[in-house]
């Protein structure tokens, strides 16, 4: 691993021959890393700066009063412990519901797969606010089913536990993702060669299989970590006493007005994310994962008989739960009052298909233009760090990250303060939309390229060089095809996370580029819950032909 | 290749209509709004019926529209502020982010709602109201609520909803409200033991309401307007005022300060326009009450006219907002946090 190195070059200046030798080698992509860097520094690192500087800056120059004070108030740690162990719960659960749902999908004879697969990238698209409003319909007071099927009636729906149901089963599909792809991807020849050589099954696992995904299992509980401590609307809604810090950020920042105390909290949510990043890369860094060399191989082994059994029903109670979630919001689209006066009806879609489609046709041109640009920079940031170490590649890998674990508010509010005037004027028009979309889900697709490209052996990317082949061409037409697992992973995360981002967005969207998710929002806010679930119901109809038909043109791409 | 090139080709012509598009529509004026989708919509469109003046309006919450015209404050992309709390006003104009204009037909609105200096305009009175599930209380055996103390009735002990006085105009004035009315160490005794029955702080003023129209809690309390709208869906809520009198919200709208030209004409026509009769009437549709007293929504099931309301020190709740709410923050809700 030669990123090892890289943290501390031996001489920034450029005389250091090595660093002089890489970028004369490759003059070209050499100067995409330079596009790439520049670009991710201006669009993620540069917002962020410009909010987390009111922090300690006043209008009376530096000033540290308020960050002391801050730090001083016992509710500031309270919520830092709170986001902590939310964080580290739900990445847990979501990490093994990810690894449980993913090893049975390649290596099992369990029935049903495509379904199974299907159902458990439900969660990703997610509209705001969705999971938690069904949490409140299921199972609160006059909950469907704490009331209804089981008769309680003082049924407490607000806090941790909720928070925890939630944001596992929202992040599974990110775990899941990212260990499949890596399962598909390892050479079986290595399974294979364990049973052959008489290992058991359990062997077999936990000698060869789980520590050959530890990669994938390790960045999988990242980026859930990540993303649990950076939630937002779902702590909001139902975290009833149980306060984290990117609510009380918000609530510093929207509603005391106090830009310094938000910028500091936010700056606060960084640091567990930022440390966590550091223990995994020393962690990964250290070992080889090298699986895919370039030899032939195809998959023989499926696991079959008793043990599957437990694993498959392991697998339909995920599934299951996902289902009732989101059945539970297509009833809601049909109620009349949900809760209240449940007689079925086509309202709701009558109101939606009156009002137009105006602001879906919007979400899913932006995403749309989102998604590939976010796919493609991901694959090429992600080969960029790994195989070719860059001087300044550390400025790439902080920045993407910095912008996937920064709060959307802050990515919000620093966007429009950054883009508003000249010569980087943005404000209004769809393109600051797109650029939002990119940096927030960048960081997924350079994970699950990572990933990838630690078990691809250079020699086949060497063999191509040899060939005569540009390091440009070998990564399009070499490297890239080998990706495809991770690419379809960071397209389909890309394109709903584009679908159903709400808290950056909202401080973008203008008259002519309103979203879809503002608009369910609006409903919520209004009472309206039935048009809000019809919405949501024909989104995620939407996202679910787009991923399927996503998935039929790679199939056949790669069949060519 | 020429697969690919038609692709591509494709792509620019797509790329380049989106990124052309957001700059050419912008004619008209842009108006943040943190009404619902609908009011947003109907203010606007009686505005243009009467006025000619087209306007287009993006709906974002109060607190969020404030973080961004500070943050487009070098180049300010709306030029009207429509409705939302007067405190945010208040806010917004010290900071001096909008532009004076004293409104056509200011002198019909009670002095103590106005800004001296005209840098916002009242539009509508909002009073609060109780709102109660009326199942939920069977349940529980308990009695509509006729006053601020029953909410710390311990018979609703996780049982009600407030929104976070911080970020819901809602809440922060049922607190000043309480304040005025009982003084505030009294207020803040009471606000503990309210807090005992809070189930959940809500962002959203609107919220708590929801829930109670889902029967999830048994009380809450919201503007009457949102008990208006919740009953005209047909939800069953039952509503109440306490009999010591209700504090009501002054809403607001402003011109935004140093906006395009254009847009800043259509903004001092809209202030001027909104204190007309037609003005009110379109306010009054979304059952805000009247700021410039005579017009009655005929559709309205509270009457607000027989409602008794207490002598609200608008500029004092204002003023003291800050230090209120950080004494909410420290002795109300950080203590439940602790215990």
């Amino acid at each position: 691993m030669t990123l090892v190195s890289q943290a501390t070059p031996p001489a920034r200046s450029g005389t250091s021959p090595a660093f002089l030798r890489k970028i004369v080698v490759d003059p070209w992509l050499f100067g995409i890393f330079a596009l790439v860097t520049l670009s991710v520094l201006v669009f993620a690192a540069l917002p962020i700066f410009v909010v987390m500087k009111q922090a300690v800056v006043t209008d009376h120059g530096f000033d540290l009063g308020v960050l002391i004070d801050t730090l001083s108030q016992s509710f500031v740690w309270t919520s830092f412990l709170n986001t902590l162990l939310l964080g580290a719960t739900s990445a847990v659960i979501a990490t093994a519901a990810g690894f449980l749902l993913a090893f049975c999908a390649t290596r099992t004879t369990m029935p049903g797969k495509t379904f199974v697969h299907g159902v458990a990238l439900l969660p990703i698209i997610s509209p705001p606010f969705v999971m938690a409003l069904a949490v409140v319909i299921l199972f609160g007071r006059s909950g469907l089913i704490t009331r209804e099927l089981l008769g309680i009636r003082n049924a407490n729906v607000y806090g941790f536990h909720s928070l925890v149901l939630i944001q596992s089963l929202a992040f599974t599909p990110i775990a899941y993702l990212n260990i499949r792809g890596m399962l598909q991807s390892i050479d079986t020849a290595l399974e294979d060669a364990s049973a052959s050589l008489g290992a058991s099954r359990w062997t077999t696992f936990s000698r060869v299989t789980l520590p050959l995904v530890t990669p994938a299992i390790l960045s999988s509980t990242l980026l859930v970590f990540v993303k649990s401590v950076e939630d937002f609307g779902n702590p909001m809604l139902i975290g009833g006493n149980y306060n984290t810090l990117a609510v009380e950020a918000y609530s510093q920042m929207v509603g005391y007005f106090n830009l310094q105390a938000g910028a500091l909290l936010a700056s606060l949510m960084l640091v567990p994310s930022m440390t966590a990043f550091l223990i995994h890369r020393y962690w990964v860094s250290k070992r080889s994962y090298v699986t895919v060399t370039g030899k032939p191989s195809t998959q023989t082994i499926r696991i079959s008989g008793g043990v599957v059994v437990p694993l498959t029903l392991g697998c339909y109670a995920i599934v299951a739960a996902i289902l009732l979630f989101y059945l539970t919001v297509v009833y809601v689209s049909f109620t009349k009052l949900p809760g209240v006066n449940n007689t079925l009806t086509l309202d709701h879609y009558a109101t939606v298909f009156t009002a137009g489609f105006q602001t879906l046709t919007n979400s899913l041109l932006l995403a749309g233009i989102a998604t590939p640009i976010t796919a493609i920079a991901g694959m090429l940031i992600a080969y960029l760090l790994i195989r070719k170490a860059f001087p300044g590649s550390f400025l790439l890998r902080w920045a993407t990250l910095l912008s996937f674990a920064a709060p959307g508010t802050i990515l919000g509010i620093g966007y429009v303060s950054t883009f508003n005037a000249a010569p980087l004027l943005l404000t209004g028009t769809a393109f600051i939309v797109v650029a939002a979309m990119v940096v927030k889900n960048l960081q997924v697709g350079i994970e699950a390229g990572s990933n990838q490209l630690r078990q691809i052996d250079k020699s086949i990317e060497e063999a191509s060089t040899i060939l005569g082949a540009s390091n440009t061409r070998t990564f399009f037409q070499v490297t890239l095809p080998l990706l495809k697992p991770a690419l379809f992973t960071s397209l389909s995360y890309a394109l709903t996370r584009s679908l159903t981002t709400l808290s950056a967005v909202i401080f973008l969207v203008s008259a002519n580029w309103t979203l879809i998710t503002v608009t369910i929002l609006s409903q919520v806010e209004t009472l309206k819950l039935g048009v809000a679930a019809a919405y949501c119901s024909i989104l995620v109809f939407v996202v679910l032909a787009i991923l399927a038909v996503m998935q039929l043109v790679l199939n056949s791409a790669s069949k060519r | 290749m020429k697969r690919r090139f038609a692709l591509a080709s494709a792509l620019a012509v797509l790329c380049s209509h989106v990124f052309s598009a957001g700059v050419a529509e912008a004619a008209g004026m842009t108006v943040y709004c943190p009404m619902s989708e609908d009011d947003c919509g109907a203010v606007l469109k009686a505005f243009k019926d009467d006025t000619g003046i087209e306007a287009q309006f993006v709906r974002i919450g109060a607190g969020e529209i404030l973080a961004r015209i500070r943050a487009e404050k070098a180049n300010p992309q709306a030029g009207l502020w429509l409705a939302g709390a007067a405190d945010n006003f208040i806010q917004a104009a010290s900071e001096g982010l909008l532009a004076a204009h004293k409104a056509a037909n200011i002198d019909k609105v009670d002095q103590r709602y106005t800004d001296k200096e005209g840098r916002w305009t009242p539009i509508s009175l909002s009073p609060i109201v109780f709102a109660y599930s009326q199942q939920v209380l069977d349940e529980i055996g308990a009695k509509p609520p006729t006053s601020w103390k029953s909410f710390a009735d311990p018979v609703f002990k996780d049982s009600v909803a407030l929104a976070h006085p911080a970020s819901s105009g809602t809440a922060y004035v049922a607190l000043a409200s309480i304040v005025q009315l009982l003084g505030e160490e009294p207020a803040f005794e009471l606000m503990k033991e309210v807090d005992k029955n809070v189930v959940q702080y809500t962002r959203s003023g609107v919220a708590p309401s929801r829930m109670v129209a889902n029967n999830e809690i048994a009380l809450a309390m919201a503007y009457t307007q949102d008990i208006e709208a919740a009953l005209a869906q047909g939800y069953p809520i039952g509503y109440s005022f306490p009999e010591e009198g209700t504090g009501f919200e002054v809403n607001a709208a402003a011109a935004v300060a140093n906006a395009p030209e254009e847009q800043a004409k259509g903004a001092s026509a809209f202030l001027d326009w909104v204190l007309t009769d037609k003005g009110q009437a379109a306010m009054g549709a979304t059952f805000r009450g009247p700021i410039v007293p005579g017009y009655k929504n005929p559709n309205a099931k509270i009457d607000l006219s027989s409602v008794k309301m207490i002598d609200y020190d608008f500029t004092w709740a204002g003023q003291n907002r800050a230090r209120l709410l950080e004494r909410y923050e420290n002795d109300v809700r950080h203590k439940a946090d602790a215990k």
